[in-house]
């Protein structure tokens, strides 16, 4: 039982932003567009998310900011694939590097500034056993 | 006999394109236009860097100046190796009209069945026979796994651009389980890896302190491929499945097994990448040891448009920003991953001007 609640915490805390990801490439998928970039858009979300949250002090701002900024890294493959009708699989890699290579650059400044997460939400039928469960995966960890 | 013609670009068939490609246009506009978004590219990489308070000038010709004597020279070649042949691995399935995206994988399970021969008669074998026996069982290790994904999609058509990338992860658990469990080094000590490979069967040196043979196999390579691409039926017949599926399978060719032959040969390819990055540069294998070399080759295909002899210019091009990335953080103090912000945004700028020209055909391959 032990190692079931310990599974399936661990599922929840890292799956959130998988979720949330596989929604949004669900999306792309449905108008014909297949965006390996996901993961670029999440770089460039997990840093501003970050960084806007460290400024303001407000996750939801920080989260926000962070939808904005996955938003428009997928607008970077979303013009070069439907505008310019480039591959759309090597375009998604592009955006991935790309994401890498602004994350790496803008994101040095903030290693080891500690910033507001959001507050752990207790599942109400097993709070006691599962308080870790429903632990939002915050963006910045 | 067939004389030599003067550009990879057959000029003879292009009633049968490949997709994404349009006629070759000369037009001072097109030129103008591939400059400019050059020009754009590097602007846009300038400005990042100002805005991160550094001078943008300096840093890039602190790499291009880093790279100028023959150690990084050398450097570039070694790293531009595995990006040629894992970026064959994709040249050749694109004649088909396939998407490989699996060169992570392939290179993986190459360097895999390069190690796994390797390790075990490396003690006792003559070293050049260690080194053919690598070859042979990376090129079929690779080959298998590219197979898999071209099995499922002649059998059951499921895309083998999802499969392929899939496979990438399952080839690195593959590795992974190895040198945790069965081939961990005794010896080793921190993350775990395989015992290092007998000097006698590095593949050797030819030129300064690091550049091994694998350079010559890729460029071999590379000549073999445009041979087989641009010379034989078989390239052809490639061609034609790329160009036109349902034509080709009118036209009576075995297209199921045209498919499988493109995938396997490109994944063979993609396994030596794997064996020549073991027993030339690595010689353990270790976590990360691919560092994304699968997807840069990938990218670098699409640089030379599938073309085998400009594969191996965007080869150069991606290990030259590699090797070079690494004095934006010696010399300019920028993080070394900032190339990847260069290599991104020239790469949008290329595959723009790539699709723009064939864009009144839509084709999107």
């Amino acid at each position: 039982m032990n190692l079931f609640l310990e599974v399936s915490t661990g599922a929840v805390r890292g799956g959130t932003s998988i979720l949330f990801a596989a929604l949004g490439e669900t999306i792309a998928e449905r108008a014909g567009v297949i965006n390996l970039g996901t993961e670029g858009s999440m770089l460039a979300g997990c840093l501003t998310a970050y960084a806007v949250t460290a400024q303001t002090g407000s996750p939801w701002v920080g989260a926000l900011a962070g939808a904005i900024a996955g938003g428009l890294m997928a607008l970077v493959h979303a013009i070069m694939v439907v505008r310019y009708r480039t591959n759309q699989l090597a375009t998604g890699l592009v955006v991935l590097f790309l994401g890498l290579g602004l994350t790496s650059l803008f994101g040095a400044s903030y290693v080891s500034e500690i910033i507001h997460n959001f507050k752990t939400w207790n599942v109400p039928a097993r709070s006691r056993g599962c308080g870790r469960a429903a632990r939002r995966a915050t963006e910045g960890s | 006999m067939t004389a030599i013609a003067p550009s990879d670009t057959p000029t003879d068939i292009t009633v049968l394109p490949t997709a994404g490609r349009a006629l070759p246009s000369f037009d001072l506009a097109s030129y103008a236009r591939r400059l400019g978004s050059w020009v754009l590219a590097l602007a846009l990489f300038c400005a990042l860097v100002g805005i991160k308070g550094k001078n943008p000038f300096a840093a890039l010709w602190n790499m291009v100046h880093s790279t100028a004597d023959a150690r990084s020279m050398g450097d570039v070649l070694v790293r531009a190796t595995p990006f040629v042949l894992a970026g064959l691995a994709v040249a050749i399935p694109a004649r088909a009209g396939m998407v490989n995206v699996g060169g992570e994988g392939q290179i993986v399970v190459g360097a895999v069945a390069a190690a796994g021969v390797g390790l075990a008669i490396d003690q006792s074998a003559n070293g050049a026979l260690v080194i053919v026996l690598m070859l042979l069982a990376s090129a079929v290790a690779g080959a298998i796994w590219a197979g898999i994904a071209a099995l499922l999609r002649t059998a059951l058509k499921v895309p083998e651009a999802i499969t392929t990338l899939l496979l990438n992860y399952v080839a690195f658990d593959l590795m992974l389980y190895l040198i945790y469990d069965a081939w961990k080094d005794p010896k080793g000590t921190g993350q775990p890896t395989s015992r290092p490979l007998a000097k006698g069967a590095h593949l050797p040196i030819i030129f300064g302190s690091r550049v091994h043979l694998g350079i010559v196999i890729a460029a071999v390579a590379a000549v073999l491929v445009w041979l087989a691409l641009n010379r034989t039926g078989w390239g052809f017949r490639l061609r034609v499945v790329g160009g036109n599926g349902e034509a080709a399978r009118r036209a009576g060719l075995p297209v199921n097994r045209l498919m499988m032959s493109a995938m396997a040969a490109g994944g063979a390819l993609g396994g030596i990448a794997g064996m020549v990055h073991f027993a030339g540069a690595e010689f353990s294998l270790r976590q990360g040891m691919t560092a994304g070399f699968g997807y840069t080759a990938f990218l670098a295909s699409w640089l030379g448009r599938h073309q085998p002899l400009k594969v191996v210019v965007g080869s150069l091009l991606l290990a030259f920003l590699a090797v070079g990335g690494s004095s934006l953080q010696i010399d300019s103090e920028l993080p070394a991953a900032t190339v990847n912000v260069l290599m991104a945004l020239v790469l949008l700028a290329v595959l723009a001007n790539t699709a723009s020209r064939g864009r009144a055909r839509g084709a999107t391959a």
